[in-house]
């Protein structure tokens, strides 16, 4: 009897890393597959044999930095996330202060974040149109920055209201008795307390605009304006698909994501769980 | 700590930012959805048509409907499998194991992956002739399968008389199934995630007292773990039904506006962009937002929480 419990659990715990295995295949090998197959030569990707092993070469990023214009798309992605990320950023502190101190804009406010929290992006993709052809505002990087404000503005005020809710509002009035401006509190206090809310606000706010697409293929069409996404997008709807520059430009999108993945994991795994389990 | 106005000042760039950029937009959608816009006659002035965009959407579009319900089954076919299978991850990886960390890592980078690289990927995997599962396939022996194409899944289309009608009705094709799937492998993790660290928050007490009751895993999960968890499930579903119907690059990169995975927005745009029906395209616009906006109202009425973001 004793051994055939013994066996039960030993087939278990196979079983269990079976699964497991499964799991860590399933989502990490097509991330793994791209990096690899960057570095490979466009024979060896449309191979019929699966190649494993082979010499690596950098000949596709290469190829999408001197005739592709990768170099601009890079510094045009670049400038939208960074730009929108310190827009929303400083405009959002304050007012998630004001909206968690004193429920400055009340259910109006609520409501309106609600709604733009819901509403998908394509929708309202013909106003934003419209407006910017009249604008002049086509194929310029305010018009993305513009956009991706209004698409991460509402999140970034969430998740940072719900970080300064946290703060004790006792420290604050500590810091009042011994005549602590506003302003002050807010850069001296206020800032460092809701430093880990800043951060993630932060991350999010740079990998949602580093990723968008739609609205920069639709109002940042051409080659000075383009983006990463839109120029990577262009290799895979062409009608011959050069997978080559496909992966390279997949990868160097990938790669500032991925960094943030593993060095600040802290801060993404409680932007992503905040809102849902709270 | 009355300040007077000074919370006015502190909130006013960020309301400024979200009506010039929000609610602007939305209202300047509603007028624009009025007339007829299109690129001819853009730069002068716009015939008024009244509800008569609407109108043709709903009567003469057959795009619109047909859209409307592939959104529908689209909807039902990625979050139902994504709900289970991260509730499964959830339950799997709540024990302690080596090397629980690198898995909760790697679960983590597909959510904040950029969708139009991971839709690449998988364009890639899934092509006939030199994608990695058909070589895969074929190297282990078997035949390889079609998984771009726009035929019905055999499974479904082999079913005498009412096969096919099964696979035009609800969307029982290779390629749907792939848009499924690629949306499956994104966001399942985040699924799992959220409903981990709901489960971490309960108090582990409760498990103790399940162990010295000799409760069975099932027995622990039917009825401790998944009635606690009720709340966050609820939760994740809310999120992903807003998501879901956010997709947009992963579908277009996978198959462009092809009528067979032509969801709500994929239209748009095409009624937008191909057509350039302006006028027509905002009221779709405006359509979709009082759709949503009542889908939500409806999924936050069936999960009891009013307070969810």
């Amino acid at each position: 009897m004793y051994s055939r419990a013994r066996g039960k659990k030993l087939f278990l715990k196979f079983l269990f890393y079976i699964v497991i295995t499964t799991i860590v295949v399933l989502w990490a090998f097509p991330i793994l597959w791209i990096i690899l197959s960057s570095l490979k030569t466009d024979n060896q990707i449309i191979s019929q044999n699966l190649i494993f092993i082979f010499k690596p070469t950098i000949a596709n990023y290469y190829k999408i930095f001197t005739s592709h214009n990768f170099n601009r798309f890079l510094v045009n992605s670049s400038l939208v996330a960074l730009g929108t990320t310190v827009i929303v950023f400083l405009s959002a502190f304050p007012a998630s202060y004001s909206m968690s101190r004193y429920k400055t804009g009340g259910d109006t406010m609520n409501l309106g974040i609600l709604v733009t929290r819901i509403a998908p992006p394509a929708a309202v993709l013909m106003p934003f149109f419209i407006i910017f052809r009249y604008l002049s505002l086509i194929n310029t990087l305010w018009a993305l920055i513009l956009v991706n404000i209004s698409l991460n503005l509402s999140f970034a005020l969430l998740l940072l209201r719900s970080f300064i809710d946290e703060i004790p509002v006792s420290i604050e009035e500590a810091a009042e008795i011994e005549g602590a401006s506003l302003f002050q509190r807010l850069v001296l206090l206020i800032f460092p307390l809701a430093r880990s809310g800043i951060i993630t606000t932060s991350i999010f706010t740079f990998i949602f605009t580093w990723n968008e697409y739609l609205f920069a293929m639709v109002l940042c069409s051409s080659q000075k304006v383009k983006t990463l996404p839109v120029a990577a997008g262009d290799f895979v709807t062409a009608y011959a698909i050069e997978w080559g520059p496909v992966f390279a430009s997949g990868t160097l999108i990938l790669l500032p994501i991925l960094v943030l993945t593993f060095f600040v994991q802290k801060y993404i795994v409680k932007g992503l769980t905040i809102g849902a389990v709270k | 700590m009355n300040k007077g106005n000074t919370k006015y000042y502190l909130i006013l760039p960020a309301a400024v930012l979200l009506i010039g950029t929000t609610v602007i937009p939305i209202f300047y959608m509603i007028y624009t959805s009025l007339f007829r816009l299109d690129p001819v006659v853009f730069n002068r002035a716009w015939p008024f048509v009244g509800f008569q965009n609407y109108i043709d959407l709903i009567t003469k579009d057959p795009m619109f409907w047909s859209s409307l319900w592939r959104t529908l089954t689209f909807l039902i076919y990625t979050v139902t499998p994504q709900i289970i299978v991260g509730l499964f991850l959830a339950v799997l990886l709540y024990r302690e194991f080596k090397g629980k960390r690198f898995v909760q890592t790697i679960l983590l980078f597909p959510i904040l992956a950029t969708p139009i690289v991971v839709a690449m990927v998988w364009k890639y995997f899934f092509d006939f002739d030199t994608g990695f599962l058909n070589l895969f396939l074929k190297k282990i022996g078997f035949n390889p399968q079609p998984w771009l194409s726009t035929r019905g899944l055999p499974l479904f289309a082999n079913i005498p008389f009412i096969g096919q009608w099964l696979v035009d009705k609800f969307n029982l094709t290779y390629a749907f199934r792939t848009i499924a799937f690629v949306n499956f492998w994104q966001w399942t993790p985040f699924c799992f995630l959220v409903l981990y660290s709901g489960m971490t928050s309960l108090s582990s007490e409760i498990y103790e007292a399940a162990k010295i009751d000799s409760a069975s895993s099932w027995q622990t999960f039917r009825y401790i773990t998944f009635p606690l968890l009720q709340r966050v499930i609820w939760a994740v579903v809310f999120i992903r039904v807003i998501d879901c119907l956010k997709v947009y690059a992963q579908i277009w990169v996978l198959f462009g506006n092809a009528e067979i995975t032509r969801v709500i927005n994929i239209h748009l745009y095409t009624l937008g962009f191909t057509t350039s029906d302006y006028g027509m395209t905002s009221a779709l616009g405006v359509i979709i937002i009082m759709l949503i906006s009542l889908l939500v109202g409806i999924t936050i009425k069936l999960g009891g929480k009013k307070d969810v973001q």
